[in-house]
């Protein structure tokens, strides 16, 4: 019976929540809220089920949906994070859809991670990317840009989810076509993290969604295939030793961290800006996923969740500057601030929070036999030009010049309660930052083990 | 009435290297067209010519699957081209809207309105044909799960995959796109069902193709939807 499954209500109750949240589109707050207490609720009886050893088993016309006890704690992660995004909906409006789609997000999620055999989670992988979807900006301003960038981050998926389908079948079926399905494997995993070539959709991504939607979309999809692919590893021990994951991987992470340096010198606006130190830091966690085989997934989990961190500053600090679509450095200082320190922190500057994910990865390098002088030059390379290029969007913003989304100089626009509340946030990251094992021991436990 | 066998049986010329021409010509129209009518036309063709290299994997009971499935995509393109009147722009436009909302410049050849970029995309498809046709058989280009007798659907797999992914790459509209990324999706069908041939595996990839053919018709409204504002 389906009924007394938690596998089955962990997929059913998230699209329940959906669905009661999706007619409270037109009372933004009580949505926001409702949707962060239905994810608490939802995360706390998921803590409270005492799974076996051997995981509470679904079976479905012969295919089996597993939730582990190693799922369980990073299962609460997402949806504490999901219940957070949905607060602050609240405060940074995200439009009508956000927290129904981003509650409903984790059914596709949890049904990828825990269906065998792997060969059916690519579909899952499909439709968690066409829920992304409808949290573009389509009613926006830049309407047909945010098309266009749907577009091109589907269309890749599409291609992702076709290689990811090959991947399986050939990691599942004989050893002689292993090595191939490790290069198939990790070509999907370098369109789903993007990595080098294939990271061109996370610039018009960036633009085109609203600011709330990017830590869905560039945090939490991202781990989840980082996830799957480590459950995959786990379960194909051999793929990590394959010329795919030992040499390509930590080319294309390094070519992505050089490259998303490059892109910073581009100019732009904030949002821009911010595409290209994203992108830096998801070529860092790409890195991580060579590491697998060296004890590193956990650094790669714990890069996610403090690329979360920063991306949330970086998002609140735009909120409280901005007007409408324009931002604004004048008048706005502890914004500013606000906004400057979660930019260096997703470049891992230390003092930032961001800064505790490069050192782990640094220490797993050390270990690993993935480090060469190249690539680091690669990686020491990328984090040079795109510390130059924050500091020349700053001199930019000095100057008056006008950015893409239209940064200007003059209005005061600050208000006392948001300077405040810049404050606070600022002075919370600065201890986080002080203090990293504040938030490292809670990612570390959230970190799946398989 | 005939079946499905007695149906095989009367298009039994087209099988083989014949249906891989016509699959190609329906890619290469799909990618080149610049009136969605015809491109989606090209699409219908497809799936019915694709239907007889399926037939060479499949039982064809599960090959009319296939084409059945093609037959409903088509028709949820239809529709949605319908509504969105074939992508044209309204007739009372003046030149400066035109140039403000159409997606690329056109030039008049006689009745003809023709996009500047449509000899570009019918050179590279010329191109990558050529490639094709050229290394495209190959002994290190065969594909696993292909015997000698099938070694046609090596090329079609090719011709299918390479111009559907070309046709994603030169196109920024949503459903000339998603025409293409289906032509993609075709050719992979066609080696995935080479490995794989079980039932779930073919309600799978079923799935996938009407939720592809749901997304462009989604996101195709909202691109048209956005034209006419700007308008």
């Amino acid at each position: 019976m389906m009924w007394n499954q938690p596998a089955f209500w962990i997929m059913a109750l998230p699209l329940l929540a959906a669905a009661i949240l999706w007619p409270l589109g037109r009372w933004p707050r009580a949505q926001a809220v409702t949707g962060a207490a239905l994810a608490l609720l939802l995360a706390l009886w998921l803590r409270s089920l005492d799974l076996p050893a051997e995981g509470a088993i679904w079976s479905v016309v012969g295919r089996s949906f597993i939730l582990t006890p190693g799922l369980q704690p990073f299962f609460v992660f997402l949806l504490l994070s999901l219940g957070l995004l949905s607060l602050l909906a609240w405060p940074i409006p995200a439009g009508p859809r956000f927290v129904p789609v981003a509650l409903g997000l984790l059914a596709p999620a949890a049904g990828m991670l825990m269906i065998r055999p792997f060969i059916f989670a690519a579909p899952f992988w499909f439709v968690l990317v066409i829920a992304g979807l409808l949290l573009f900006r389509y009613e926006d301003d830049a309407g047909m840009a945010a098309v266009q960038a749907a577009l091109r981050y589907w269309l890749l998926m599409l291609v992702a989810l076709l290689l990811l389908l090959l991947a399986t079948w050939m990691l599942g079926s004989t050893q002689a076509v292993l090595l191939f399905g490790a290069r198939l494997l990790l070509l999907a995993l370098a369109i789903m993290l993007a990595g080098f070539p294939f990271f061109i959709w996370v610039r018009p991504l960036v633009t085109a969604v609203p600011l709330l939607a990017l830590p869905v979309l560039l945090v939490l999809l991202p781990l989840l295939a980082l996830v799957l692919a480590v459950q995959l590893m786990a379960a194909y021990p051999l793929i990590g030793q394959t010329d795919a994951f030992l040499v390509w991987l930590p080319w294309s992470a390094g070519l992505t961290v050089f490259l998303a340096g490059f892109l910073t010198l581009s100019g732009g606006g904030w949002r821009l800006l911010l595409a290209s130190l994203v992108l830096l830091d998801m070529g860092f966690a790409l890195l991580s996923l060579g590491l697998v085989p060296f004890g590193g997934w956990e650094t790669a989990v714990s890069q996610h969740g403090l690329r979360l961190v920063s991306l949330l500053l970086v998002v609140a600090g735009l909120a409280l500057m901005s007007e409408g679509n324009r931002y604004s450095l004048s008048g706005n200082r502890y914004q500013g601030w606000l906004l400057l320190y979660g930019l260096l922190s997703l470049l891992g500057l230390p003092l930032t929070p961001g800064f505790s994910g490069r050192w782990l990865l640094l220490v797993d390098l050390g270990r690993s036999e993935l480090a060469s002088l190249p690539l680091a030059l690669l990686l020491v390379g990328g984090m040079g030009l795109a510390a130059w290029g924050i500091v020349r969007q700053i001199r930019r913003l000095a100057d008056g010049a006008n950015g893409a989304d239209g940064a200007e100089e003059t209005a005061d626009n600050s208000d006392r309660r948001q300077r405040v509340a810049a404050l606070v946030v600022l002075l919370l990251a600065f201890v986080l930052a002080t203090f990293p094992q504040l938030l490292l021991t809670p990612l570390r436990l959230a970190a799946p083990i398989f | 009435m005939p079946t499905i066998f007695d149906l095989l049986n009367q298009f039994d010329f087209l099988r083989g290297l014949p249906a891989v021409y016509l699959v190609l010509l329906t890619a290469v129209i799909i990618v080149v067209a610049w009136d969605w009518r015809l491109a989606l036309l090209a699409l219908l063709s497809q799936y019915l010519f694709a239907g007889l290299l399926f037939a060479d994997v499949l039982d064809p009971r599960l090959m009319v699957v296939k084409v059945l499935n093609g037959l409903f995509i088509c028709l949820i393109l239809y529709i949605t081209a319908r509504q969105i009147n074939w992508g044209r722009l309204p007739e009372d436009l003046t030149p400066p809207e035109i140039a403000r909302v159409e997606e690329e410049p056109h030039v008049s050849l006689g009745p003809l309105r023709v996009p500047v970029q449509a000899p570009l995309r019918l050179f590279l498809v010329m191109l990558l044909v050529l490639l094709i046709f050229t290394v495209g058989q190959r002994p290190f280009l065969q594909l696993p799960g292909i015997v000698e007798a099938q070694s046609h659907l090596n090329l079609a797999i090719f011709i299918l995959v390479g111009i559907g992914l070309l046709g994603m790459a030169v196109t920024t509209a949503p459903l000339p796109a998603g025409m293409a990324a289906l032509t993609f999706l075709t050719g992979f069908e066609l080696f995935y069902s080479l490995l794989e041939q079980s039932i779930a595996s073919l309600a799978l990839l079923v799935v996938v193709n009407l939720l592809v053919a749901l997304v462009v018709a989604y996101l195709m409204q909202r691109y048209r939807a956005w034209s006419v504002l700007i308008e």
